[in-house]
């Protein structure tokens, strides 16, 4: 008699409402992970002040570089004209040498001084070296620790599983342990439809998130422009996955509340074992091989390609390919296990 | 013939068993349910109706015997079935976050064909409710905004596992009207209730589940004329009276004094023929017997009989097995 509006659009509205009109979870799912940032963003900019020395090797760009670190409160830039230091470790009672060759810009910065690294990066930007042409390393090689930058990925990383596990598997716990899932299951809903109709206003929710997340990345020089599509692909598949995740946990369960408590202490161990906290090289080796199994490790690796390029390990194909396989056995299995209801015959 | 029959039954059930360990929770149920009528399905707490209404809605598979529903086994889970069975099931929660219109909307999409969101709203009086948010409904209202959801779609065959629980006296009444029109427009309803008054008013017959068996299946009428045919009358007499003379009238079975009062007492007897017992006492000038009334059984005296397993277990199959046969 009526037409009918299609079950799958009347479904993708009825989540959105019931994720945006609960404020605990648009908590969970929006603003908990943008708060987590915004600590890390404040504690960094904290760390930003003070007084800092810093040599600028002779070359071409010489002047334009010093003048543009001369621009940045605290900063007092010196031409160098003696032997590099770079490659001894020694910085000569410099807090930070800049190096220019080739049109790329190389930094070694005291570890202890990570402070002057967001005015170098800025001065660095204005002076025509943007990201993808600067490189930070610390006198012994290694990669400086930057409070921002490692903000960024874990910020990205609890956006994602906040997502996914708060803002997807608790809802769906929760609407078995009311009977809604045994009511829809007695429907003719169908279950792919009803799964599928939860993918679109969360996938919508990660694209505000990654699009907040990279123009933070973008203005505070972490990342060219250009480079944001690309970590668009990488949080798209990464979120892809969690939910996979996600609705594996919520095949069977009907306890949200013991839910939420073992996936409150699961988003943490994930993001040690996943090198977030702490880099893998620093840990013991059974920590590093249980994180070379985690499809987490392999996301974070993937978001360092565009936000911390020194501290990945693996090729960026390697990471896309280990998200997909995941997505797929997680996909696989939640497809085979989810039940309306825990009786439910088959 | 057969043909005719076969169609006009809509759910079959044959020996259906269901054993949780050693618990048989449903032991060799067998019934019909015919086409446009409504089945009531009796029992104490514990007796296996949920149990039943689980395997013939396909959320939970027998033991063993046989569930036909509509021509499917509801444990495959057609979506042929699914649309042409609604169940509403004792508890369950809708979202929280729709309004009950978004609600009704929703669950609209679902079928093909399907009543007016409007008119079903109205049908369950949630009229007045449309844009209120589910949680902050009433139990009562949450029960008939179920109610409007499992009708909505049409169904051929209405489950309702005791619809009336929670609902107050004007509320009650409207379920009713929404059953009597699923009758009228020759739909099908399984119900489940505790309330005899609601049985006897709507069902056109019922069976009562006692621990897992059928123990009677049959139009209330005939249950109440066969197994309820004792009346109570009952009587005031001056304290004092003798009523030993009580015991020896014809088809008197028990004595009991109910109240003593301001002198008076209140007595009330059990009888297989209330008629003849009441014309004995109204003639009895030694018991000057005062406020006689007399009433008949009804189908909670047969419930409670059948329940404590009391007398005739009965089933109506014979019948339908003739005629299927």
């Amino acid at each position: 008699m009526n037409a009918a509006p299609s079950a799958l659009r009347e479904m993708v509205k009825t989540n959105a409402r019931e994720l945006f009109r609960d404020g605990k979870t648009a908590f969970f799912t929006v603003l908990f992970p943008l708060l987590f940032l915004a600590m890390f963003l404040g504690l960094g900019t904290l760390s930003a002040g003070g007084s800092y020395r810093i040599a600028v090797v002779d070359s071409a760009e010489q002047q334009a570089v010093v003048s543009s670190l001369m621009q940045v409160d605290g900063f007092h830039a010196e031409t160098w004209t003696g032997t590099q230091p770079l490659s001894a470790g020694d910085l000569g009672g410099y807090d930070a040498v800049v190096a220019v060759s080739g049109g790329q810009a190389r930094v070694v910065v005291d570890a202890s001084r990570f402070g002057a690294l967001k005015g170098l990066r800025s001065a660095l930007a204005d002076s025509g070296f943007d990201s993808s042409r600067t490189d930070f390393r610390t006198p012994d090689g290694g990669v400086p620790f930057d409070p921002l930058k490692a903000a960024l990925p874990t910020g990205l990383l609890m956006a994602l599983m906040s997502t996914a596990f708060f803002g997807t598997a608790t809802p769906l716990i929760a609407m078995r342990a009311r009977g809604t899932l045994r009511l829809l299951g007695t429907t003719p809903l169908g279950r792919l439809t009803f799964i599928v109709a939860q993918a679109p206003v969360r996938l919508a929710l990660v694209v505000v998130q990654l699009v907040i997340l990279a123009t933070v990345a973008v203005v505070m020089d972490f990342m060219s422009f250009a480079d944001t599509l690309r970590l668009t692909g990488t949080g798209l598949l990464g979120a892809v996955m969690l939910f996979a995740f996600g609705y594996l946990m919520a095949a069977r369960l009907r306890n949200a509340e013991v839910v939420n408590g073992l996936l409150g202490l699961l988003m943490p161990v994930l993001l040690f074992f996943s090198g977030l906290f702490l880099p893998l090289s620093m840990l013991p080796s059974l920590v590093a091989t249980v994180s070379d199994m985690l499809p987490t490790t392999y996301l974070v690796d993937a978001f360092n390609h565009d936000l911390n390029a020194a501290a990945s390990v693996h090729s960026l194909t390697t990471d896309w390919l280990v998200l997909i396989a995941a997505t797929v056995v997680f996909g696989g299995l939640a497809a085979r296990l989810f039940r309306w209801d825990q009786g439910e015959a088959r | 013939m057969q043909s005719g029959i076969c169609d006009s039954i809509v759910a079959s059930l044959g020996d259906l068993s269901k054993h949780y360990g050693s618990r048989k929770a449903l032991n060799a149920v067998s019934f019909d349910i015919r086409k446009g009528e409504v089945f009531g399905l009796l029992g104490p707490n514990g007796a296996g109706k949920t149990t039943l209404l689980e395997c013939l809605t396909g959320l939970r598979r027998p033991t063993s015997g046989s569930v036909q529903v509509l021509g499917h086994d509801p444990g495959s889970r057609a979506p042929e079935l699914r649309r042409l069975m609604a169940v509403q099931p004792q508890e369950a929660a809708l979202f929280p976050q729709l309004s009950v219109r978004e609600t009704v909307d929703l669950w609209a999409s679902f079928y093909g064909n399907h009543d007016p969101v409007d008119e079903v709203l109205e049908r369950v009086g949630l009229a007045g409710e449309a844009s209120q948010r589910v949680k902050a409904l009433s139990g009562g209202q949450a029960r008939r905004l179920l109610l409007a959801v499992t009708v909505i779609g049409r169904p051929r065959l209405l489950v309702l596992d005791e619809p009336a629980a929670g609902l107050d006296p004007q509320a009650k009444e409207r379920l009713w009207d929404v059953i009597r029109k699923q009758r009228e427009d020759g739909g099908t309803v399984l119900l489940t209730t505790h309330d005899m008054n609601e049985a006897a008013e709507l069902c056109d017959r019922v069976a009562v589940l006692v621990d897992g068996r059928i123990a009677a299946c049959d139009t209330p009428a005939r249950l109440v004329s066969e197994l309820a045919s004792t009346s109570t009358v009952t009587f005031t007499t001056p304290a004092g009276t003798d009523l030993g003379p009580l015991h020896a009238l014809p088809g008197v079975t028990v004595v009991e004094v109910a109240r003593e009062a301001d002198g008076r007492r209140t007595v009330q007897l059990r009888t297989t023929d209330g008629d003849l017992t009441l014309r004995r006492i109204a003639a009895d000038d030694q018991l000057a017997a005062a406020d006689l009334q007399v009433s008949r059984g009804g189908l909670d005296t047969v419930f409670r009989s059948l329940a404590t397993g009391g007398p005739g277990r009965r089933e109506e199959a014979p019948i339908r097995k003739e005629e299927k046969e």
